[in-house]
């Protein structure tokens, strides 16, 4: 029985402790601002080359769940979001810290995350093999336009600007291009260098963009942090009325956070604005959200823990991402040799019952590791960087250097690094490049086949109906900011 | 508090300093005869694939049975369908520590233009295992044999969606049937893995494929499934009807003079002498024959043959004869993306710069950045990256460089903070190296 022998994976003495490891370090990495879960995620999955595949998703699982929990102890303390998924808690996390309340913030932080893990966990188990049967009817076209309106959807959601949302993604498809060609096997824009015949791979530009980005800015910013709010003696554990009384909230919050994460290209940081601006509207104390209230900490840290559970649906189902960590997570189950889609259910079973599996156990190691070590983390939230950052350089380079054992990736890594520095210093957002070049690839693939299919016909994309469905919504998607500030601006002027 | 946490720092401190003198010790006795070190095999694919799955029991009973005195040791080094990993080979010195394990890709992506060298490049040391090549259609396609799909083929061409990677071996196969009945003409669909090749066969998006024996009886579902949703063999491209696949028949025996198979290729670097690549090959031949790597063969449905010498040159030529006939140019009436994406990105840059010089100082906000201090950190960097392409120094000493004078950067020159910043980067540089090198099998530069 697959189920069984999932469950004896997880729960042997390494994989047990995979789940432990992965799950802290995720939660330390994600208190810390500046360092993200994507970041650590991208640096692990080298070192799981050659290992068990179970393992390694078990690793990267609990990661993800850590580093999401995490972030909001420095959003809280800090008033530094530690991952992007975080930034909402900011609002009223730090407000209720600052106003003397740092324990309850946590506490309530906590117990929010737990319960929109759990929930979104549910959907996961019951949504995913039905998705994946639904997804045999997805041609090759079907699947280029899905992933033509993950593109537009991240670009349109994502940035403040559109135009430069859009640039991002078209930058990032541009840079994905380079290698053998999907379709006719050829090289093309090697630009005469035999080691772009690969193209660049992901895992160094992804270090580049955000890890070594991220270092090059805090270099420049002199590397020294504000002190964080200290915890005080006071109880954090939560209580039963406090669960009792957030638990509309708790469940409205995790779904909205689940059904975000399902929409392919979009993440956490969506999905806890969303959840967040929900209840604030439904709220009959609307104004008390922003200066320190609690339902604001609950939205915000429910849902952006339920994006988790959404955007391992269409992963596990059809291989299409959910947001940047499962691009990652896609590319760690290619590299071991697995193609998730339908067969992934009747090829893998044990994989796939394993990660949902260890998707529950992460959630319950991460509120154990926060209640155990909040003093701990709210101390580490403020180490001094010139320690820190040097040592996770290191990382970097290795990560990128051991993925295929050439020094031309950390040449990338290094490459990518200043580009994503340049490109935040002129505003265009880094989310819409790198869903651009993951999605790329799977689009030109697609389309190449369809229309080989076709002999060069392009019409099917708009006359077969799941198709047609998938672009009207793209557009409909890409026309709506224009219109509405549009709209807005007619509105002022009378 | 503090003191305690400095001891420990220095006793680790030591402790992989004695294990780095230990481990250099260890290379001056080596004596210089071959092989006196670990020889490399390349894989040019990702660990965990078939080339990786067939290579690995092969390497483990080679270290077990020490029929040689070094073991191998594996590099995956994936990417552009093999060729990265092969030119890392074809570029090595000919001295038989670093061999490539390549199956007939090699062959074709010369052939179709993927790379610019090819098995003239190397020299062949044996041939190990044959993968069994079939044609796969839907349970409840029409076709009986695979005369009936040429047939169809015929009647109406560039209708029946054949499944191939241009360029691939299968690519060369389809056209070698096509050949065979004259006036048949595919309509070839690129189409990924097996996996793929599967699920559209599955949704009736192809309508036959190759696969191997090993991604049949992966794929086929047990009897009694409906037959919209199960596989079935067509034809089967080797010479003999295989035992595993009852009653089904061959090309050959259907009228159709068309075999087919892909194998794994052991490759030197041209120039190779002769002795090692017998030494290497007699050591292949062995490891084949053991009990261990037969029972894996079996499980991944490859046939345990073997052949060196003059025999596997012979079979290369053959092969690359065959399928030079077909390498009639991919023809691609697909539109030239690079152009499209080129051409937008373009535009929207244009928008982009037009409506920010509009809405310029709309953007305030501009944080205060040490620019000096970022050029530093990055000139730092590249000269890192560049000392270990191209000095032969060691890469733990480099690396502590780098961290102590990050860390040293960022904190402003801060020298009361230099002796902690100093324990941090010996234990980075060779804490890495002992764990990376020791724990992860990552050779680091």
């Amino acid at each position: 029985m697959p189920v069984q022998e999932a469950i004896s994976q997880l729960c042997s003495p390494i994989g047990l402790f995979i789940i432990v490891l992965g799950t802290t370090l995720g939660v330390f990495v994600g208190a810390i601002p500046g360092l993200t879960g994507t970041m650590l995620i991208a640096l692990a999955l080298p070192l799981t080359y050659g290992q068990d595949t179970g393992l390694a998703m078990m690793l990267l699982i609990s990661i993800y769940v850590g580093a999401i929990s995490g972030g909001m102890i420095s959003s809280t303390l800090l008033r530094m979001p530690g991952t992007p998924a975080s930034i909402v808690t900011t609002l009223d996390g730090y407000p209720l810290a600052k106003g003397g309340k740092p324990e309850r913030a946590l506490s309530l932080g906590v117990m929010a995350s737990f319960m929109g893990g759990m929930i979104s966990w549910g959907f996961l188990v019951l949504l995913s093999k039905p998705v994946a049967q639904l997804s045999t009817k997805f041609g090759p076209f079907e699947y280029f336009s899905l992933v033509m309106m993950a593109l537009v959807l991240i670009a349109s959601i994502g940035g403040k600007s559109l135009s430069r949302s859009l640039f991002a993604g078209a930058l990032g498809i541009l840079f994905s291009m380079p290698g053998i060609s999907p379709a006719t096997g050829q090289p093309r824009l090697t630009l005469g260098f035999p080691a772009l015949n690969d193209g660049f791979e992901l895992v160094p530009v992804l270090v580049g963009m955000f890890a070594v980005n991220q270092i090059l800015k805090e270099t420049m910013s002199g590397g020294t942090i504000p002190k964080a709010i200290e915890l005080g003696k006071k109880r954090i554990l939560p209580r039963w009325k406090d669960f009792t009384s957030h638990l509309i909230n708790m469940i409205r919050s995790s779904v909205i956070g689940t059904w975000i994460g399902i929409l392919p290209g979009i993440g956490a940081n969506i999905g806890s604005v969303t959840a967040y601006a929900v209840a604030r509207s439904t709220s009959k104390e609307s104004e008390k959200f922003g200066t320190g209230h609690e339902p604001g900490i609950v939205a915000a840290e429910a849902s952006n823990n339920a994006t988790i559970g959404g955007a391992l649906i269409p992963l596990i189902a059809m291989g299409i991402p959910g947001s940047v960590v499962e691009a990652v997570l896609l590319g760690a189950l290619v590299l071991h040799g697995l193609q998730p889609g339908p067969r992934l259910f009747t090829d893998s079973p044990v994989v796939v019952y394993t990660i949902m599996g260890a998707m529950f156990l992460a959630n319950v190691v991460m509120v154990i590791v926060m209640f155990g070590s909040m003093r701990f983390l709210a101390r580490m939230a403020s180490i001094p960087r010139a320690y820190l950052l040097p040592v996770i350089l290191l990382f970097c380079v290795i990560g990128s250097f051991a993925l295929s054992n050439r020094l031309f990736d950390v040449w990338v890594m290094l490459g990518f690094g200043v580009l994503g520095f340049l490109l935040e210093k002129v505003k265009i957002p880094l989310a819409p490049f790198v869903i651009g070049f993951v999605l790329w690839p799977i689009a030109e693939t697609k389309l190449s086949a369809g229309l080989m299919s076709t002999n060069g016909d392009w019409l099917p994309i708009l006359t077969r109906p799941i198709s047609a469905t998938f672009i009207v919504m793209a557009m409909v998607m890409l026309l709506i900011p224009p219109m509405r500030s549009r709209f807005q601006r007619k509105g002022a002027e009378s | 508090m503090k003191r305690v946490i400095h001891g420990i720092a220095i006793l680790v401190i030591l402790a992989l300093i004695i294990w780095k003198v230990a481990q250099a010790m260890a290379l001056l006795k080596a004596d210089d005869s071959y092989p006196a070190k670990p020889i490399e095999i390349v894989i040019p694919y990702d660990a965990g694939g078939g080339s990786d799955s067939f290579v690995r029991p092969l390497i483990k009973v080679i270290a077990d049975e020490s029929w040689i005195d070094e073991p191998f040791v594996v590099l995956n080094q994936p990417g552009g369908s093999g060729t990265i990993g092969s030119r890392l080979v074809k570029e090595a010195r000919p001295d038989g520590y670093r061999i490539l394990c390549h199956h007939e890709s090699m062959i074709t992506a010369e052939l179709s233009g993927a790379a610019d060298f090819g098995p003239a490049d190397f020299e062949v040391v044996a041939q190990t295992g044959e993968i069994v090549l079939l044609i796969i259609v839907r349970e409840d396609a029409p076709y009986e044999t695979i005369v009936d799909l040429l047939e169809a083929a015929k009647q109406s061409p560039e209708t029946i969606r054949f499944g191939a990677n241009i360029g691939s071996p299968a690519h060369f196969t389809a056209m070698n049937l096509e050949a065979a009945h004259p006036g048949a003409k595919f309509n070839l669909v690129t189409s990924g893995g097996g996996q793929t090749r599967y699920t559209e066969i599955i949704g009736q998006h192809l309508d036959a494929g190759i696969f191997s024996l090993a991604e049949y009886l992966k794929f086929r579902s047990p009897e009694g499934t409906p037959a919209d949703r199960n596989i079935r063999v067509l034809a089967c491209l080797s010479e003999k009807p295989h035992p595993e696949l009852n009653g089904v028949r061959t090309c050959v025996e259907q009228g159709v003079e068309v075999t087919s198979s892909n194998a794994y290729y052991w490759w030197a670097p041209k120039g190779t002498p002769l002795e090692v690549q017998e030494l290497i090959a007699s050591t292949l031949k062995e490891a084949m024959q053991h009990p261990e790597v037969r029972e894996r063969l079996v499980e991944q449905a490859i046939d345990p043959t073997f052949s060196t010498g003059e025999a596997v040159r012979t079979r290369v030529a053959d092969r690359v004869e065959l399928l030079e006939s077909f390498a009639a140019e991919a023809e691609s009436e697909l539109p030239n993306f690079t152009v499209y994406i080129t051409i937008v990105t373009l535009v929207l840059l244009i928008v982009v710069v037009v409506s920010s010089l509009r809405h310029r100082g709309e953007l305030p906000d501009r944080e205060s950045l040490d620019v000096k201090r970022g050029i530093l950190c990055l000139a730092a960097l590249t000269t890192y990256v560049a000392l270990l392409e191209f000095a032969p120094l060691p890469f733990f000493l480099l690396s502590a460089l780098l961290v102590f004078f990050l860390g040293a950067l960022i904190c402003g020159w801060e020298k009361k903070r230099f002796p902690i910043m100093a324990e941090i980067a010996l234990i980075a540089g060779l804490g890495a190296e002992f764990v990376f090198g020791s724990f992860f099998g990552v050779s680091l530069p």
